[in-house]
Formats: C-alpha cells, sequence, structure tokens
C-alpha cells in the first residue's frame, strides 16, 4: 500500500484540485483507492474566503474516512466507527456506493492519521489519499510521498514562490541517519530561546549525536549555530525526526542557510525518517482582499510553471493546463 | 479537575477567554492564562512544559489567521503536545467546520454557550441541549375568569348580547351553510357521500371557487404546490428536531411574542417560521389573502399565491402546523369576510391554537355587511368554543380613525358574545400612533401613556387576556431599519412593563417591503426586542399622572359608547348608526355579502 499526502502552502493552493485529479485517475485505472483529510474538505463555498470550492468527487468502491456528520444520507455503507473524533463529531470508515461530492473532515493529528490509514489499508486499498488542510503538515509524516500544492494563494510573486518552493524541496533531500544517537535530558520540546540552548548545550556532555524529538525554531537553529561556532562542543550530527521537522521550523530558506552554516562547522543535520517529495502542483489563483471580502484573481499560469520548474528539479504540473494524468505519471512513474 | 492552559493568541481580544477561564477555575479546574500576543513557537514552548489536559485558544479571524492558526496546531502536533492535550479554538466567528479545518479538536463560537464549554471540558453530554429546551405549548386564555370588574359595563354588554342574540337567531348564510356542509364533508369517509357533499358546496361557492376546486382554474398567480416542492421542503425542515431558541424575555413567561407569516407561500412562510423559531418567537398570525375574504367559498389543497396572504386552506395550515414546532402557537385569521365560519373549522380540524373574530373591525375595517359578519361571526364563535379555541379581536379599526374607547367597546361586546357562546376571546387594543391620537394630541408629550391607559382601562373593566397588536408601534416606524427595531423594541419593553399576555411584532421592512418581507427584518425586530427585555429585566416603565387621566377617560367613554350600543336593537344596528366607529372617523359599514343573510 501506498500512503500519498497531499499538503498545500496555503488555503487555495489547489490541494482538492490535485486530489480529485488523483481520484480521477485512480477510478480510470481500477486502483482501490481510500481517502481522507486532515481538515475540512469539499465544502461549496471557503469557510473563511466564502469563494466557491472545487467539491470532492467519489466513485463506487471508493472507501472514505470522514466525520459521521459530513456523509450524505444515502450512497454509502458505513464500514466502522474509529472511536476517534474530529471537531465535527466521530470518524467512520464508509465505502461509497454511489458517485457524488462528499465533504471530508477525518483525523486531525499524526497518532489518528496513522491509525486510520491503517484501517483504510485493512480494506484492500491500494493507495490512500491523504487530503490536506491549508498550510498543515505535521501529520504528513504518515505519507509515504508528499504532493506539495503551492500558487499564488501563497504568494503573488512568483520569483520568490519558486525560491521558497526549492527550499521545502532541499529540506526533503536531507540524509537520512542510520546509527546510533543520545537524547540530552530535560530538554524543551520546541527549542526557541537562547535559554533553551544553553539547556541543550550544558545537558550533551560530551555526546556525538544527538536526537531532538521535539522542534526547533527558525530563531532556535540561528541561536544554536551562534551558540556551536562559538563555545567548544563534542556534537557531530544533530538528528530530527522528519523532513517536517525542519519544514516546521518556520521560514524554510532560512533553516536551510543556517544549517549549511552548521555544516561548515562541521555539524551535520540528518533525519530520523525520510519522506519523498513527488511532484509540485501550482496554481495561478489567489483570492485577492478588497478591503470588505475576497475576489478571484490570477498570476500568469505559464510564467509560474516555467519559474518552478526551473527552480525545483522535481515534476511542476498546473493540473488545470497540464490535465490529471502528469500527476499520476510522477507519482507512479511504473505506471 | 482538568489542566487548562488557556491562550489568547490575539492582541486585543483576550475578554472572552478571561471570562471562560475564571468560570472554569470556579469550578475546580486548575487553570493558567498567558499573557496575550505571545509568540507562537514560545506558546507552543511553554504548553510542551507541562502535560496539559486542553489547550484553549482564543484568536479573532481576520486575513492569513487561518494559516497561522493551522501552523500553530503543526507545532503542538511536532512537539508532542497533541500525545495528551486536546486543543480547542474559540472565538465568534468559529463554527465546527472551521474548528476541523484547521486542525483542532474542538471549536465554539458565537452561539456556543458556557454549558457545552464545560461538558466538552468535563467530558460529559451537554445538560441543557440534551433535549428541547422549549417548553410546554403556554396557553393565553387560561388564567382568566372573564368575569366583569366593571358592573354597569358589564350589564350594558349583557344588554347588548342579549338582543344581538336574540336578533340572530333564525338566520343563517351561504358563509354559515358552507362550514355545516364543510362538518359534516370532514367527517364523511372518502367515497360517493363526500363529492355529494363537495357538489352541493361548490352551489353556495362563486364560481371562481367552484372552478379552481373542480378543475384548477384557480385565481390569477395561485396555483398548487408540487410533490417535488413539497418533499424537498420536508427534507429540509425537520420538524421533530429538538429546539434550541435564543431567550427573549430576561426574566418571566410573558408576554408571548407573535409575528405574522402571510407571503403567500407556505414553503417561504415556513422557512421564515422556523428562522424565527430559533430566535424564540412563540407563535405565528397566518394572515390570509384579502380577497379570500371576498369570495364566497374556499379553495381546497395545498396552494401558493404569488401575492400577499397565504391562503388558509385546510391543507395549508396543516403543513404549517405539522413543520413548525409542536410548541408553536398558531392563530389563524377568520374574521373579517365571506368566509369566517369555516376559515375557524379548518383552523381547529389543522390543529391551530387560536383565530381571530371581530364582528365591529370586520364590518367597518375591513368591507364586510355587517348583518353578514355578526351571523356568520356568531357562528364563528360557537365553533372556536366547541374546539376549545380562543378568539383574538383585533382592534385595527384604530387604523382607520375610530377612536381607541370606540374599538376597545366593540371589543369588548366580542368578549361578551363569546363568553356567550363558549369562547374566550383576548382583547388587542393597539399600541400606536392612530390618526384619531395624532389629531387629538394623546402622544404629544410621549408614547408611553395613552398606550398603558388602554391596557389599565382593559384591565379595570375585566378579567380577559390583553395582545397588545398588530403590530405593536403601528405608525411609529419608517423603512429606516433601526429606527424601525428601535420603535418596535421601546413598545415591547413597555407591553412587558404594561403587564400584557402577548405582542406582536412586525418586521423591520414590513410596512415598506414592497413585497414579501426579508428574514433579516424579521430578525432585526426579534433581536432588538430581545435587548430590550435584557435591559429591562424586572424593571418597569413609570407612566405620568397623565395616564391615570387617560384611563378614567377611557372608562367613561367605553361606558357611554356601550350605553348607546345597548339602545339599539342589536350590533348591526349600532355598527350602520355609526356609533363604534361613524363615517367622520374613517370608518364605513361594509358591503360584501351584503343582503345574503336569510331569515
Amino acid at each position: 500500500m501506498s500512503i500519498i499526502g497531499i499538503a498545500g502552502t496555503a488555503k487555495n493552493t489547489g490541494k482538492t484540485t490535485a486530489l480529485n485529479a488523483l481520484l480521477g485517475e485512480a477510478h480510470r485505472r481500477g486502483v482501490p483507492v481510500g481517502v481522507t483529510s486532515i481538515g475540512y474538505d469539499g465544502e461549496e463555498l471557503d469557510n473563511v474566503t466564502g469563494l466557491p470550492k472545487p467539491r470532492v468527487v467519489l466513485h463506487p468502491g471508493m472507501i472514505v474516512s470522514t466525520s459521521l456528520r459530513t456523509l450524505p444520507p444515502a450512497g454509502w455503507s458505513v464500514l466502522e466507527r474509529t472511536g476517534l473524533f474530529s471537531a465535527l463529531g466521530e470518524i467512520v470508515i464508509a465505502r461509497c456506493e454511489k458517485s457524488g461530492a462528499v465533504v471530508l473532515a477525518g483525523p486531525k493529528t499524526r497518532a489518528d492519521l496513522k491509525r486510520v490509514t491503517e484501517r483504510l489499508a485493512s480494506y484492500g486499498c491500494g493507495i490512500v489519499l491523504v487530503d490536506g488542510a491549508l498550510n498543515r503538515i505535521a501529520p504528513m509524516p504518515v505519507a509515504d510521498t508528499l504532493i506539495l500544492a503551492t500558487g499564488a494563494a501563497r504568494e503573488t510573486d512568483i520569483a520568490r514562490l519558486a525560491a521558497e518552493t526549492a527550499a521545502v524541496a532541499s529540506l526533503f533531500r536531507h540524509p537520512l541517519f542510520s546509527g546510533t544517537y543520545d537524547v540530552p535530558p530535560g530538554l524543551p520540546r520546541m527549542l526557541h530561546s537562547a535559554d533553551d540552548t544553553s539547556v541543550m548545550l550544558d545537558r550533551h556532555a560530551g555526546m556525538h549525536v544527538l536526537h531532538l524529538p521535539g522542534l526547533i525554531s527558525t530563531q532556535g537553529w540561528g541561536l544554536l549555530a551562534d551558540a556551536l561556532t562559538r563555545v567548544s562542543h563534542s556534537i557531530s550530527t544533530i538528528v530530527l525526526n522528519d523532513p517536517v521537522a525542519l519544514l516546521l521550523s518556520g521560514v524554510p530558506s532560512e533553516t536551510l542557510r543556517i544549517i549549511e552554516r552548521l555544516a561548515r562547522h562541521g555539524v551535520n543535520v540528518s533525519l530520523r525518517a525520510s519522506m519523498t517529495l513527488g511532484a509540485v502542483t501550482v496554481n495561478p489563483f489567489y483570492p485577492r482582499f478588497t478591503g470588505t471580502s475576497y475576489e478571484a484573481d490570477t498570476v500568469d499560469a505559464e510564467t509560474l510553471s516555467r519559474t518552478m520548474r526551473d527552480s525545483v528539479k522535481l515534476p511542476v504540473i498546473d493540473i488545470v493546463r497540464d490535465g490529471a494524468a502528469p500527476t499520476w505519471e510522477a507519482l507512479f512513474p511504473a505506471g | 479537575m482538568k489542566r487548562i492552559l488557556c491562550v489568547p493568541l490575539d492582541p486585543v481580544h483576550d475578554v472572552g477567554i478571561k471570562i471562560i477561564r475564571r468560570k472554569l477555575a470556579d469550578r475546580g479546574h486548575h487553570t493558567e492564562l498567558l499573557p496575550p500576543d505571545l509568540p507562537m513557537e514560545e506558546v507552543v514552548r511553554l504548553a510542551a512544559t507541562q502535560p496539559y489536559d486542553f489547550i484553549l485558544v482564543s484568536r479573532t479571524l481576520g486575513y492569513g489567521v487561518a494559516e497561522l492558526l493551522s501552523r500553530f496546531n503543526d507545532l503542538l502536533d511536532a512537539a508532542g503536545v497533541r500525545d495528551t492535550a486536546k486543543i480547542v479554538l474559540g472565538g465568534k466567528p468559529i463554527t465546527p467546520e472551521l474548528a476541523a479545518e484547521l486542525g483542532f479538536d474542538h471549536g465554539f463560537g458565537e452561539h456556543s454557550s458556557l454549558e457545552e464549554i464545560f461538558a466538552y471540558i468535563e467530558e460529559r453530554p451537554v445538560t441543557v441541549a440534551a433535549g428541547d429546551t422549549r417548553g410546554p405549548k403556554p396557553s393565553i386564555t387560561a388564567p382568566y375568569s372573564y368575569e366583569f370588574r366593571h358592573a354597569r359595563i358589564g350589564a350594558l354588554l349583557e344588554t347588548i348580547a342579549d338582543r344581538t342574540l336574540a336578533w340572530a337567531e333564525h338566520k343563517s348564510s351561504p358563509g354559515v351553510q358552507r362550514a355545516r356542509l364543510r362538518e359534516r364533508i370532514l367527517a364523511e369517509p372518502d367515497g360517493g357521500g363526500r363529492a355529494r357533499l363537495t357538489a352541493e358546496y361548490h352551489t353556495l361557492c362563486e364560481p371562481v371557487i367552484a372552478d379552481g376546486n373542480r378543475d384548477g382554474r384557480f385565481p390569477k398567480g395561485v396555483r398548487r404546490i408540487t410533490d417535488t416542492e413539497l418533499t424537498r421542503l420536508r427534507g429540509l425542515l425537520d420538524a421533530k428536531r429538538p429546539l434550541h431558541p435564543s431567550r427573549i424575555r430576561h426574566t418571566g413567561e410573558r408576554p408571548l411574542l407573535f409575528k405574522f407569516l402571510g407571503s403567500g407561500c407556505p414553503t417561504m412562510d415556513l422557512l421564515h417560521g422556523k428562522v424565527c423559531e430559533r430566535y424564540g418567537i412563540d407563535g405565528f398570525l397566518i394572515i390570509n389573502p384579502s380577497w379570500e375574504a371576498r369570495y364566497e367559498g374556499l379553495l381546497h389543497g395545498l396552494l401558493t399565491h404569488e401575492n400577499d396572504g397565504t391562503i388558509t386552506s385546510l391543507e395549508n395550515i396543516r403543513l404549517l402546523r405539522e413543520l413548525l414546532h409542536p410548541s408553536t402557537l398558531l392563530t389563524v385569521r377568520g374574521h373579517r369576510g365571506l368566509n369566517t365560519p369555516e376559515t375557524v373549522l379548518l383552523a381547529a380540524h389543522a390543529g391551530a391554537d387560536l383565530t381571530k373574530i371581530n364582528l365591529v373591525y370586520g364590518s367597518l375595517g375591513a368591507g364586510t355587511d355587517p348583518e353578514r359578519l355578526t351571523v356568520d361571526g356568531l357562528e364563528a364563535m360557537r365553533i372556536a368554543g366547541r374546539h376549545g379555541m380562543g378568539f383574538d379581536i383585533p382592534g385595527n379599526d384604530e387604523l382607520s380613525g375610530v377612536p381607541a374607547y370606540k374599538s376597545l367597546a366593540g371589543q369588548l361586546i366580542n368578549v361578551m358574545l363569546g363568553k356567550r357562546l363558549g369562547a374566550k376571546a383576548i382583547l388587542k387594543p393597539l399600541f400606536c400612533y392612530g390618526p384619531h391620537i395624532v389629531l387629538n394630541g394623546q402622544m404629544e408629550r410621549n408614547y408611553v401613556d395613552y398606550n398603558a391607559a388602554k391596557v389599565r382601562a382593559l384591565r379595570a373593566v375585566a378579567d380577559v387576556p390583553v395582545w397588545p397588536g398588530e403590530p405593536i408601534a403601528f405608525m411609529t416606524q419608517t423603512e429606516e431599519r433601526v429606527q424601525s427595531a428601535n420603535a418596535t423594541s421601546y413598545h415591547a419593553a413597555l407591553a412587558a412593563s404594561a403587564g400584557v399576555d402577548a405582542i406582536t411584532i412586525a418586521s423591520t421592512d414590513e410596512a415598506f417591503s414592497r413585497g414579501p418581507i426579508t428574514i433579516a427584518s424579521r430578525i432585526d425586530s426579534i433581536r432588538a426586542v430581545t435587548d430590550a427585555y435584557r435591559f429591562m429585566g424586572d424593571a418597569s416603565f413609570a407612566p405620568t399622572a397623565q395616564a391615570d387621566r387617560f384611563t378614567e377617560e377611557m372608562v367613561r367613554d367605553i361606558e357611554r359608547t356601550l350605553e348607546a350600543v345597548a339602545a339599539q336593537p342589536s350590533l348591526p344596528h349600532a355598527i350602520n348608526a355609526g356609533l363604534l366607529g361613524s363615517r367622520e372617523d374613517g370608518a364605513y359599514p361594509g358591503t360584501f355579502g351584503k343582503g345574503s343573510v336569510t331569515a
């Protein structure tokens, strides 16, 4: 079984369009598929901007995990209740009996998503699609492969958007660590202040390879780099959980720059688990704030796709222009 | 005891979360409150230092805030805080859907109660919302004895009732005959008997009604509601769903609040009605089209009408009754045309609670011949009495220019006639700035004294419920919605202060809508009244000494009017003689159905 996460860099970057493209391709190719969302998706109008959104369309046989309350009254068989809850109530596993639009409201945390994907797999889904929400990424390490949806809704300056996406892609290529490590005792789960970095330096006591199970903010990275380049220490490698822990630092390009600076001083940053960034989808649409409400607007689609391709060394797809198939082929090149 | 971290992730708005924190602490929970507007990473760092059970976050929404809150949940998840703690979002615009999208465990918004928040934190079911928060159906008439406290007025009314009932004793009309036929039709099982009776019914109808019922050739703008429309409507409204309405009254159980329904379309009426129920309205008056009162005979079936007034067919009233909440009071207007007894009969069979009958206003303000309306109205009161239905007596003749004392005298005659025929009446003095008042200056100093005097005068005369209408604040409202809502709310506060049983309130666009009124305008006036009741609470208005003088004058003038009426052979004679409203006042005896009364 393959778990595909669809994460966005912001609202309205094209997650639902990417999800629909993959659902349509799976249906066309006869691949049994399961689907869930870490947020709330498929509604007609955006919860924040009030603008129309694409609906999530499912076909008979597809397995879905969503809150019972969001399932339409007919066209579904509930297979099991999960005992997990979203803000909309208990999450169930259900089978689609009739093609139609559905609202997805699934597990909100990494732990819950893991349970749900296991349950979906038990119904024979060859592929499980995990729909993201806004810019949320924390539950996504449950997936094997990630699609990153970005576009003008994140940033209308195409050059800056491309640079940011390239930095994100670099964080995903970070090396894996496979060896033994130590965990310094009593460290905060979020290293953010000078106090936090001093605690870490005080307590590393001759350790070479340090594992930090929580997060380091971009500010924390900066303070840590300053300290490690100033005082003597035994640290050669800092191990984080996964690429998402790096992404969550804050500003990816800044984090990347600090990590490179640390490497020059003999401290490497590695990951315990990897995730493949399979493709980047781009969306020229953005909701323009008029001062009182939002209006639909776009940046130049051609320039967006071209600039993004030049920056990230990954398949870049504008699904509305390029169609659904390239996304599928980028994820499953063997067909 | 839960460990709760309260996080005002907001530069300004931390009042709500402070209140909730205090209440949670009072309930024995361990609570901590962070200073407002800390950097998010700092909040996550602090949240990760202890195993909290709940992190409560308050934040207003704005540009980019959705992404900010999403990132907050991501950080808490990746930092391991969510292994133990539930993350809860609160703020005015927060809905469960938005909370789910942003990745929170739960969300509480403007319409959430403290009890819901406590129940969630304490991991127990919500106690107040478990069932229906709407109580049993209230009765307006039950607490009253219908005794006359003013002996002389009581005696005059007895005389008027004696003479009027004697005058009407052997009289009938097509309206009375149709009601009696209809009662037999309703009792008859489907089949030949019913068809024969229906054919006979149609011989007593005007062609436009008979044609509509027989082959669907309805008056312009009328059509049947389709099965699809009905299915969709029932799908949309689940009448059995528990109702958790807002509370309009801050203290006490009176006055009950009524609104009009009568868009012409029962579907639209129901959508408006359900919204009003949610906002705490106690009942509705179904207002029929004015033409319905002027034709002999009633249309049957589920009918919609592209004009003012909803057709009061049995099926239409049944649909409204079925889909409105069981505790909602339903009043059907029967009083002013050629189908009064039959309308009251249908209302009773459809499960309506109240009807409207006023022999005087129906003749002087609504165009029906006084003799015909008296014969029909008395039959309607008998039917209401047999079915235990109360009836209210709209005093809208005052809007034609009739002085208040004449309108109230006419209403008291209806009370006595109802009492004789077994039906309990409800007095309806207008709370208005009517033409007679404008001309005579009773409201030059304030709107309080004269309206209060009407209620005091009626209370001094009889032990009968009082329900100012219709709507209150009539002729003090303009087409500016805020002004209109304010005017309604002040009059509603005065009504509560005067201790009345019910009031009818208009929507803010009611007088100026030039078409169906809007739901937003209905909410305007309901919310304005709710606010006025919160403001007033159990305090009350203090009318000036002038109100006492108005009251004395009013009682004296009512007595004088009734003396003149009692000297006439019957009520129709008195109406035709202008004793309860003259041509100079602006009241003209109606002509619909003239000559149709039979011996």
